[in-house]
């Protein structure tokens, strides 16, 4: 049964927003469901601070056991740091997704937009599917 | 009882899972790394809902190809330096470096979400290859392995889970990329490929260039990897392999199975594309220096 933490906000790409102690500034990650269906990931490429990106462009990509999968950014913003600890430990995706296995912190251009994602109800159901 | 009465029901629910898709069967002939890499990832991104392909082809010149992530790496760099005749493409899938030159390569695109995602599309997609391997008299497995990064070395040094094996050793090389809304999956069927001067250490003595004589397959051997020649008396024709492989994706795949060719907005595409799989910047995005 995967996890989906509460107080987040989801998309359909199975991306997730939690925020962090910077106003306007969020985590960016994979939910717990999309690391159990990738697997055992292995490589993470990742964009850098100061890159800016419009909503679903692709920043990065993640690799499990020969797959690979595009990352989108879920809504518009700016890069303000990524997880570099994911160059040495990329695993850190499928321990800890929510939490030691953030991708990115994202500062949002506009965050009336985070309304438009999932809640955790929302996306749950989503996965029940 | 119950368990048995449990199973039936997971056969039931997988059968009301499989997608029933329209396949086309592709055939080419031997192209260079760019236009294969292309017309792979054309047949994914133009790929329609309810719709598979299958694309069997080859590869000329003989072609080195990297995984999208994987680092170029000295050693490969060496190797090229030694067979200037060998081509060098990176692929739009993950996984590790392969020479392409006796072999059957095989790709299939398929909705994302058919038989409930990427990594169940995988095991079905190489339970086809075994299938058609049996068909040719094969005594082919999928294999337990064990979890590869991209830095692990060329990709038949060993097998990762789930992939084709004979005698233990790696037969079939594969890799997989989700684009857009679906799956791109390719692999090499080793025929008689020497991968020996990437599984060997590299240093190379001019003498086991990719397409070097008939008996480099056996050295492959030595190293974990194995061709179709070794298993066989005789290696099958082209045209055979091609039926071979397409009755086992068939059996194992279901759905309704035609022979076809790429659309013209997949041709289109493919053209676009291949200006990306050739260029420099893609090729040698990731680098490690000596």
């Amino acid at each position: 049964m995967s996890e989906v933490a509460d107080g987040l906000r989801y998309t359909a790409e199975h991306e997730y927003l939690k925020e962090t102690d910077e106003p306007g500034v969020f985590y960016v990650g994979i939910t717990d469901y999309a690391q159990g269906e990738l697997g055992d990931v292995v490589y993470v490429e990742l964009p850098e601070p100061g890159d800016t990106f419009a909503p679903m462009e692709t920043f990065g990509t993640i690799e499990a056991v020969k797959a690979v999968s595009d990352l989108y950014c879920p809504v518009a913003g700016e890069i303000v740091a990524v997880n570099e600890v994911l160059d040495e430990d990329p695993g850190l995706v499928n321990s800890d997704p929510y939490g030691e296995g953030w991708m990115l912190q994202l500062r949002v251009d506009d965050p009336a937009e985070l309304e438009m994602l999932m809640d955790g109800a929302a996306y749950g159901a989503l996965i029940e599917e | 009882m119950e368990a048995r009465a449990g199973a039936a029901v997971d056969r039931a629910r997988e059968r009301l899972m499989e997608p029933g898709l329209s396949w086309r069967i592709v055939t080419d002939g031997a192209l260079p790394g760019a236009a294969n890499m292309a017309r792979d990832h054309a047949l994914a991104q133009a790929l329609r809902p309810g719709m598979g392909t299958v694309r069997f082809y080859r590869w000329s010149p003989a072609t080195l190809s990297l995984g999208r992530n994987e680092p170029f790496t000295p050693e490969y760099r060496d190797f090229l330096r030694l067979h200037p005749e060998t081509g060098v493409v990176r692929r739009p899938t993950g996984g590790r470096a392969v020479i392409h030159d006796r072999e059957l390569t095989y790709a299939v695109a398929l909705p994302a979400r058919a038989w409930g995602g990427p990594r169940r599309a995988y095991r079905k997609v190489n339970e086809g290859l075994v299938a058609g391997l049996r068909h040719l008299g094969v005594a082919a497995v999928t294999a337990a392995g064990r979890v590869l990064p991209p830095e692990a070395g060329p990709c038949f040094l060993e097998p990762a889970e789930g992939e084709v094996v004979v005698r233990g050793r790696k037969l079939v090389g594969s890799a997989q990329a989700r684009i857009g809304g679906a799956v791109l999956q390719h692999g090499s069927v080793l025929l008689g490929s020497d991968q020996i001067p990437l599984l060997g250490g590299m240093q190379g003595n001019g003498t086991t260039a990719p397409g070097n004589g008939d008996r480099g397959s056996h050295r492959s051997a030595a190293v974990g990897a194995i061709t179709l020649a070794e298993v066989l008396e005789e290696v099958p024709a082209w045209e055979r392999l091609v039926d071979a492989f397409s009755h086992g994706f068939a059996r194992v795949l279901g759905g309704s199975w035609a022979r076809g060719a790429l659309t013209y907005e997949e041709e289109r595409l493919a053209t676009e594309l291949e200006e990306r799989y050739g260029s420099a910047l893609w090729t040698w995005r990731r680098t490690r220096q000596g």
